[in-house]
């Protein structure tokens, strides 16, 4: 299936990245990723894409959006959580964007209908700023690097909870971002890291 | 059933004055069939009204539409909904099966009622389809399913026509305008359900992918941090590691990796314990 119609190479790139060192192929992901980019066009005609946050310790943000869009084309959006599909997905949301105002307003009562969700659930032009105006995967490196941290502790002694513990007491004491201490903490592993 | 003897109290039983002329009774059994119909209207909109459909798979929810319009649509022996992916109709649920059937003959003749209703974007009523002009090889085709009468409604999206509603009933002349209306009500939410179900399972199975791709990379990530303690290796020698044991034990790279988080987590906690 070409992808490329409705997803950005550079995205498509940021997913197989996702997936690398896994068994899976990140085709699958990919492909739900066009279908939701053309469904979305075909509800909401001015549509300009969407960003997917899974939630938890190291959320990650994946923004699939039109080709040079500016924030100053985002002239309405619309919020809703995924938590109606279960406990993994407490703190994950998505917001979809359009650049024609009131654009959202049939889809946001329809899912709001569809969920069985009071509408003030399901938020209306208050995400108007995504956090990347191009599309690609926010949070990756993060994640990984906070995870391999968490391994080196856990290589050292620690439980999974303690070493989570740990990492976030060495980040407070250095006024340090998760981030920064894990990099320090895996540099003082391995100086070639 | 109240008798003559359950005349209301202070109420004199009618005279024969009292009663209707045929003219009369005509019209008042009119009436009482129409109020009939519209409490079968109330009743199927109401269901219709309370319908969620995000929790329900696409299936459900579009049967459960066809249910409401099989009650609300007089006449109605049986509802389908058929649905139009990648230029082949499909019916995706049906409340009889005899609705299946005669929905199968049309998809391999390519003619009868929900063709023409999806090719012309308009509702299709048909009170004889036996002897039907517009479908000369479907009609005779069709009469072993005793249907005789057709209303096929297309439903119609931003993108064009995506199905039909088609409602069939084993008796002549059964649909008319009114009822094509009516079918109307029903064809909207059914074409609503359709694209909010497909925006609902992109973004489910989306999520999902990434979820558990995020879930096992963070698995893997521990993994090469808890090698790269043990014995100074790089994050590409611990990877490679981690490769090798996968292919040499035949076993998913996730479940390598898991393997030996929980064998450090298990060490740390039998020092802990000791």
């Amino acid at each position: 299936m070409d992808f490329t119609a409705n997803i950005s190479l550079a995205l498509a790139d940021d997913i197989r990245e996702l997936f690398e060192n896994l068994d899976e192929s990140s085709t699958d992901a990919c492909s739900s990723l066009a279908s939701l980019r053309r469904d979305f066009k075909l509800i909401v005609r001015s549509s300009l894409g969407f960003t997917l946050r899974l939630g938890g310790n190291q959320p990650v943000t994946l923004t699939s959006i039109d080709h040079f869009v500016s924030s100053s084309d985002i002239a309405t959006s619309l919020w809703f959580p995924l938590s109606w599909m279960g406990p993994d997905q407490f703190g994950s949301s998505i917001v979809f964007y359009a650049g024609v105002p009131g654009a959202l307003v049939d889809l946001s009562a329809d899912l709001a209908f569809a969920l069985s969700l009071p509408l003030d659930c399901l938020r209306l032009d208050q995400d108007l700023s995504p956090d990347l105006l191009e599309s690609g995967i926010v949070g990756l490196e993060e994640a990984s690097t906070i995870s391999r941290a968490i391994g080196a502790l856990i290589g050292r002694g620690h439980t999974s909870e303690t070493a989570q513990a740990e990492l976030g007491r060495q980040s407070d004491e250095a006024s340090q971002s998760l981030y920064h201490s894990a990099t320090r903490l895996l540099l003082a592993v391995n100086s070639d890291y | 059933m109240k008798g003559p003897d359950d005349v209301p109290a202070g109420k004199t039983p009618p005279s024969a004055d009292d009663l209707p002329n045929p003219d009369q009774k005509a019209s008042l059994e009119f009436e009482a069939a129409r109020s009939a119909e519209d409490d079968d209207l109330e009743e199927g909109l109401t269901a219709l009204s309370h319908l969620a459909t995000g929790r329900m798979g696409l299936k459900e929810t579009l049967l459960r539409v066809a249910q409401c319009a099989s009650r609300a649509i007089p006449g109605a022996s049986g509802v389908g909904l058929t649905l139009i992916e990648k230029g082949r109709a499909d019916t995706i649920v049906a409340t009889e099966s005899f609705v299946t059937e005669m929905d199968a003959v049309q998809y391999d003749l390519k003619q009868g009622p929900c063709i023409t209703a999806v090719a012309d974007e308009q509702p299709i009523i048909s009170g004889s389809i036996a002897s039907d002009p517009r479908w000369p090889e479907f009609g005779p085709q069709s009469a072993g399913c005793g249907v005789q009468s057709s209303l096929s409604i297309p439903l119609i999206t931003s993108d064009g026509v995506i199905g039909s509603l088609n409602v069939y009933a084993h008796e002549k002349n059964v649909f008319d305008d009114r009822a094509a209306l009516l079918g109307g009500y029903f064809g909207v939410p059914a074409a609503i359900a359709v694209q909010n179900a497909q925006i609902l399972a992109e973004s489910k199975r989306l999520a999902l992918h990434l979820r558990k791709a995020l879930s096992n990379r963070i698995t893997v990530e521990r993994a090469i941090g808890v090698l790269m303690t043990r014995s100074g290796e790089s994050p590409d020698e611990a990877m490679a590691k981690i490769r090798t044991i996968s292919h040499t034990e035949h076993k998913k790279i996730d479940l390598v990796a898991q393997d030996i988080v929980d064998t450090a987590v298990r060490r740390a906690h039998a020092r802990r314990i000791g």
